[in-house]
């Protein structure tokens, strides 16, 4: 009893004088850990002490006991603390690693993108959808009469012959020209008004195909058209919906004009003019001379327009005396070129990888 | 069309500035694309007269010209090619003067003699192409010293008119004048001398003819008038040539005039420098005239030199197979069965309506003409100048319809000219053949159906009237209420109540037209339409590129593609690289991947949504199928991983992502025998869905490969889009689990197994070993080489365990685990790796 009472005095003392100095060697929360156990682990020293109680004296088991409590709670502490700084410590270090070089690039499946013409008809399309007009699909081989005839071109028309349009060869058929890759998508009034009774407000958009090949021809460029039969349309009724149209698409604010023109399957016809988008004469208060886009005139042709020929409605069994029409087509390849500032049409067909890559 | 400004002002007395009439006209939808300006830019070029003339003492080629300038003379050097009549009047540029072409004329030195300023070319007066100089005949001359471009009337603007093709009343001058008379709200009356004089009696009555010959101040416009002498000619020959008209169909009529007493030469300077600048270079008076009254009336007219015909008669024919004609330009075609032709008794001399023969064209011998003026179907005039290659001023505006009504005016015009010029004498009577006469069109609308049509219900009727007449149109009241439209025979194209309201409408100004939104009840978006586009989406944010290709290729590109040689034919290809529309999507994205290969650029991962076409047994002869192509070539971009070409994995990829993002399940199954051609036949596999096969993934074959001279070897999928979209269209979300209540336990077994076994045979194993408690097999990873024997291979595979009610314990999984590698070994003569 004795022996274990002072075997306990002696560590006390001994514990007590290394307080202060407690875990200062301690430089990792393991090597923390391992000096924390030779002190209160099931091995530790104080732990160790602790089991001497029960061999001495109760009245000295007291005071005794009091010392190794505050000694137990006083390394607690100093555990606590140090493991604190030591947390610290180690977030600090983990936060001023070397910066990351953000110049490398990113990884995965690298950049994918639409190209010009199909994201240019999205958006166009989306527009008309939006004012009320249903997208339809017409095929682009068709027969040459809804292509020229139905659309009332005059039999002999110089679109309708081998030198601008292209034909294909069609069994049973002994006319070279019966069959034509669709010259414009115009042809889908020759589809729509003879299937379905008005009214109407259609659109449509796809590939196209003219006998032409140089920088600003294309033998296959991309257009969209739209008509809309009822009563009492009227051509109030186009220039309010084109006047929508470009506001949506070029921005408000971008000045339209109709000029007369002709086709033959509207009347009156006319084509449409916005203001340069590049030279924005509207902004500057006069075109640019040096403008290459509009080359000097202010205005960018965009599309033909016009009330639907009475013809075509004939033609299609609609009366031109119940029902009315208005009909627009527009190249797109031209608007893709303009938003995205090409300048050689044939550039959208090439796919050049070195094109592609800056979409 | 190109038109002057000067000829439009003298015709319409509209007095409006170039800028001015081509807005005004664009506005009305006659286009104008450029405004060409001449005579503006020369100053200080003056009228000076020749008086003399000595060789340079040093230079040869060289001489020394005395001038008199109106106030002083000069010594001007030039050299001596040209030589210049005694007394002639010349274009003097004084020094410091400016020329057409922007030069400034200084003071030069040539030797010992100093040149004060320069006498001009025709070029450099702007006047004609000819370098020879300017020369004025002395009697026409303006007074030395005169400005040069004031007296010769040089100022002058030429319009480029797109004219579109309804409107042949605008190919000529008169025509777009009542355009601008119309435009400005000016009455239209032109001042033009149509009465041509020139007294004919016959040789038998009396010897000579007595001929008043208007002497003309040469700078005068011909409708001015002037003085006139009294001249008598002997006259010989015919006073008509019988005409007959066989190809009544071609040729409504055809009115022929006999002109004598021709005489040729230079046409006055007014009338040469117009036709230079309208692009017509002027040649003699007979056939100036001719082009003048086509610009100026816009029906062209044609001169045959009487002597060259071949009698009795001429005739408008159908050329026969096998008849030959040498053109005006000396090229000679072979005519056909479809060519209207003018004939004489030997043959044809005139291909209809477009170009004279070159044996009876109007030469300097040439002593008397047939003059014709007639009226060609457009249609025939159009095929023949197409079928041999033509366009002259004249095919283009018969092409376009002149009007037929107007033949008469148009003869009495050119033989005034003629007569007024002094180039000949016509015989004013001659013989007319009309064979039909079209009656004019009748209208009948109101001020309420134009406003209807074009929305506007302010347009003033008393206007809308005022625009109809000052084109030509009469009015008067309709019986039923309205009015009565009668259309003038110039604008054909007017036919309907429409064509009117469009004639109001381009004449005030379309910009007057209000603007309504049209009130259109929206409607669903087109399903299909937004599914293609969220295909086209979800590839692009795959990492693939659009591409849009043509529709036709070679034959040959289907051929080295392996593509269905079977294709839909172009009647009419540009070229045989473009001649056959394309059965697959192959041979286009190849195109791109050997472009980018011999581009340096040898990687892209590209697809393209469009259509082939196949032959079908259908009226038109072609089915359209929507399709989707897909082509991965060169490595895989990542600087960290290790190096390696796209396979047949990571076009699976990009099918199955696709196939997921629609909620749609692909099946892949095995080429077996059949791989398409252009497929690598062991390294790919059709895409099938619900049991349909609708497309392949492979790896180009070898072949196809070389045939495209590649040295990678691209990934290539083709598929079919509408059943996609269709089971697409119909798919759901997938129904959602609960989550599992209970963990799982992970597992890795590396397997041994003979290369040929798959690893879905594995999986179907584990998954009957292990029953429902088998939750997930994953590859981790594929190994062959050292350390594994010949010809097998070493699989990774996770498995996740899981019981749905329970926690698994160690000792379940461990037997999970025997039950498996047993499995294994028997079904697949797998051994788990040591």
């Amino acid at each position: 009893m004795e022996q274990a009472q002072k075997e306990i005095e002696e560590a006390l003392r001994r514990l007590e004088a290394t307080l202060p100095h407690l875990f200062t060697s301690s430089r990792s929360e393991a090597e923390l850990r391992a000096e924390n156990a030779k002190l209160l682990g099931p091995e530790g020293e104080v732990t160790r002490i602790f089991r001497l109680f029960p061999k001495i004296e109760a009245e000295r088991r007291k005071e005794l006991g009091k010392r190794a409590n505050a000694i137990k709670s006083a390394i607690e502490q100093a555990f606590q603390q140090k493991l604190a700084l030591i947390k610290k410590a180690q977030r600090q270090a983990e936060l001023e690693c070397p910066p990351i070089d953000i110049s490398l690039p990113g990884r995965g499946v690298g950049w994918g993108s639409l190209h010009p013409i199909s994201a240019t008809m999205a958006v166009l399309i989306e527009v008309f959808e939006s004012l009320g007009f249903e997208y339809v699909e017409v095929p682009e081989i068709d027969f040459a009469e809804n292509n020229f005839g139905r659309l009332a071109f005059p039999p002999d028309h110089p679109a309708a012959d081998m030198q601008d349009s292209f034909f294909t060869r069609s069994e049973g058929s002994g006319n070279p020209q019966a069959v034509v890759l669709r010259t414009h998508t115009t042809t889908v009034q020759a589809h729509f008004l003879r299937s379905r009774p008005p009214p109407m407000a259609l659109v449509t958009g796809g590939a196209v195909y003219r006998r032409d090949d140089d920088a600003t021809h294309s033998p296959m460029f991309h257009q969209i058209d739209g008509f809309w039969v009822d009563r009492d349309v009227c051509f109030a009724h186009l220039h309010g919906l084109m006047r929508a149209f470009v506001e949506r698409i070029f921005g408000a604010g971008v000045p339209i004009r109709f000029r007369p023109s002709y086709f033959p399957f509207v009347e009156p016809g006319a084509e449409l003019d916005i203001g340069c988008t590049f030279c924005r004469p509207w902004e500057r208060g006069a075109p640019s001379e040096q403008c290459k886009v509009c080359k000097g005139t202010g205005w960018l042709e965009v599309l033909g327009c016009g009330m639907i020929h009475p013809l075509v409605l004939e033609m299609a069994g609609v009366s031109p005396k119940e029902w009315r029409g208005i009909a627009w087509g527009m190249g797109v390849d031209r608007i893709a070129m303009l938003r995205y500032g090409i300048s050689d049409i044939r550039m959208l067909y090439e796919n050049d990888m070195r094109f592609l890559e800056q979409l | 069309m190109k038109a002057s400004c000067n000829w439009l002002r003298e015709l319409s007395r509209i007095k409006a500035s170039a800028e001015e009439i081509a807005e005004k006209l664009t506005q009305a939808g006659l286009e104008v694309e450029a405004i060409h300006r001449h005579g503006h830019e020369i100053k200080g070029v003056y009228i000076a007269r020749v008086e003399g003339e000595s060789p340079h003492p040093e230079q040869r080629g060289l001489r020394i010209v005395q001038i008199f300038n109106g106030k002083e003379r000069q010594e001007v050097v030039m050299r001596s090619e040209h030589p210049l009549p005694p007394n002639a009047s010349v274009a003097w540029a004084q020094p410091g003067a400016r020329l057409a072409n922007g030069t400034e004329v200084g003071v030069r030195r040539f030797g010992k003699v100093e040149s004060r300023g320069m006498i001009l070319s025709e070029a450099e007066l702007g006047v004609s192409d000819e370098a020879k100089p300017f020369v004025v005949p002395p009697s026409e001359s303006p007074p030395a010293g005169a400005n040069a471009v004031e007296a010769l009337d040089l100022r002058d603007e030429i319009l480029d008119i797109a004219v579109t093709p309804n409107r042949p009343d605008a190919m000529g001058h008169l025509g777009l004048a009542r355009e601008l008379a119309a435009i400005f709200r000016e009455p239209f009356a032109p001042r033009l001398n149509t009465q041509p004089f020139g007294v004919v009696a016959l040789p038998e009555e009396i010897e000579k003819a007595e001929i008043k010959r208007k002497d003309r101040s040469w700078l005068l416009h011909p409708s001015s008038a002037s003085a006139t002498t009294t001249k008598l000619v002997l006259i010989q020959g015919p006073l008509s040539i019988p005409i007959q008209i066989e190809a009544t169909e071609r040729c409504s009529r055809y009115i022929g005039n006999v002109v004598h007493a021709v005489e040729g030469g230079p046409s006055p300077f007014w009338m040469r420098y117009r036709l230079y600048l309208l692009g017509q270079r002027a040649v003699d008076r007979v056939v100036d005239v001719t082009n003048w009254i086509l610009f100026e009336t816009g029906h062209p007219i044609h001169a045959f030199d009487l002597d060259r015909l071949a009698g009795p008669q001429i005739t408008v024919r159908l050329a026969k197979e096998g008849e030959r004609i040498v053109l005006l330009d000396g090229r000679e075609i072979a005519l056909g069965k479809d060519d209207l032709v003018i004939a004489d008794a030997e043959g044809p001399v005139a291909l209809a309506g477009i170009m004279g023969g070159k044996e009876s064209a109007v030469s300097g011998g040439t002593k008397a003409i047939l003059l014709e003026v007639a009226h060609f179907d457009p249609p025939s005039i159009r095929r023949t100048r197409r079928r041999h290659g033509l366009q002259t001023q004249s095919s283009e505006r018969f092409e376009r319809g002149v009007d037929a009504e107007a033949l008469p005016f148009v003869q009495r015009r050119a033989l005034a000219l003629i007569s007024h010029l002094g180039c000949g004498i016509p015989v004013p009577f001659g013989v007319d053949i009309e064979v039909r006469r079209s009656k004019p069109t009748v209208i009948f609308t109101s001020i309420n159906e134009v406003r209807g049509v074009l929305g506007d219900p302010s347009i003033p009727e008393v206007e809308a009237r005022r625009i109809l007449e000052s084109l030509g149109c009469e009015m008067s009241p309709a019986e039923s209420g309205g009015w009565r439209v009668t259309v003038p025979s110039h604008r054909s194209d007017l036919a309907r109540p429409e064509d009117l309201a469009e004639e109001i409408a381009r004449i005030r100004g379309y910009h007057l037209i209000p603007a309504v939104l049209p009130k259109i009840p929206s409607k669903e978006r087109n399903p299909r339409l937004q599914l293609l586009e969220r295909i086209r989406c979800t590839l692009a944010a795959q990492g693939l590129r659009e591409t849009i290709h043509f529709a036709f290729l070679s034959p040959d590109d289907l051929k080295r593609s392996g593509a269905p040689k079977d294709a839909v034919l172009l009647v009419n290809p540009l070229s045989t690289e473009r001649s056959v529309l394309r059965t697959s999507m192959i041979p286009s994205l190849l195109s791109c991947v050997q472009r980018g290969e011999r581009f340096d650029h040898p990687m892209g991962r590209l697809f393209e949504i469009g259509k082939r076409y196949l032959p079908a047994k259908t009226p038109l002869g072609a089915i359209e199928v929507l399709s989707l192509g897909i082509a991965l070539f060169g490595p895989v971009r990542d600087w960290l991983s290790i190096k390696r070409h796209a396979d047949f994995y990571d076009g699976k990829w990009h099918i199955e992502h696709l196939f997921r993002s629609l909620r749609l399940e692909v099946e892949w199954q095995a080429f077996d025998d059949t791989a398409p051609p252009w497929a690598h036949p062991r390294k790919g596999a059709f895409i099938q869905l619900k049991g349909r096969r609708i497309g392949a993934l492979a790896e180009i074959h070898p072949d196809v490969a070389e045939a495209w001279e590649l040295s990678t070897r691209p990934i290539l999928a083709e598929l079919e889009l509408s059943p996609l979209m269709e089971e697409a269209l119909k798919a759901h979300p997938p129904p959602i689990h609960p989550l599992p209540r209970y963990p799982s336990i992970v597992r890795d077994f590396a397997f041994v197994l003979h290369e040929s076994v798959s690893f879905a045979s594995l999986r179907t194993e584990i998954e009957e070993a292990g029953g429902k408690l088998v939750a997930r097999v994953d590859v981790l990873d594929l190994y062959q080489g050292e350390g594994i024997p010949q010809a097998h291979k070493s699989m990774l595979v996770r498995i996740e365990f899981r019981h749905p009610d329970s926690t698994l314990t160690d000792a379940q999984v461990e037997d999970l685990g025997r039950r498996i590698v047993q499995r294994v070994a028997e079904r697949l003569g797998g051994t788990l790796r040591a």
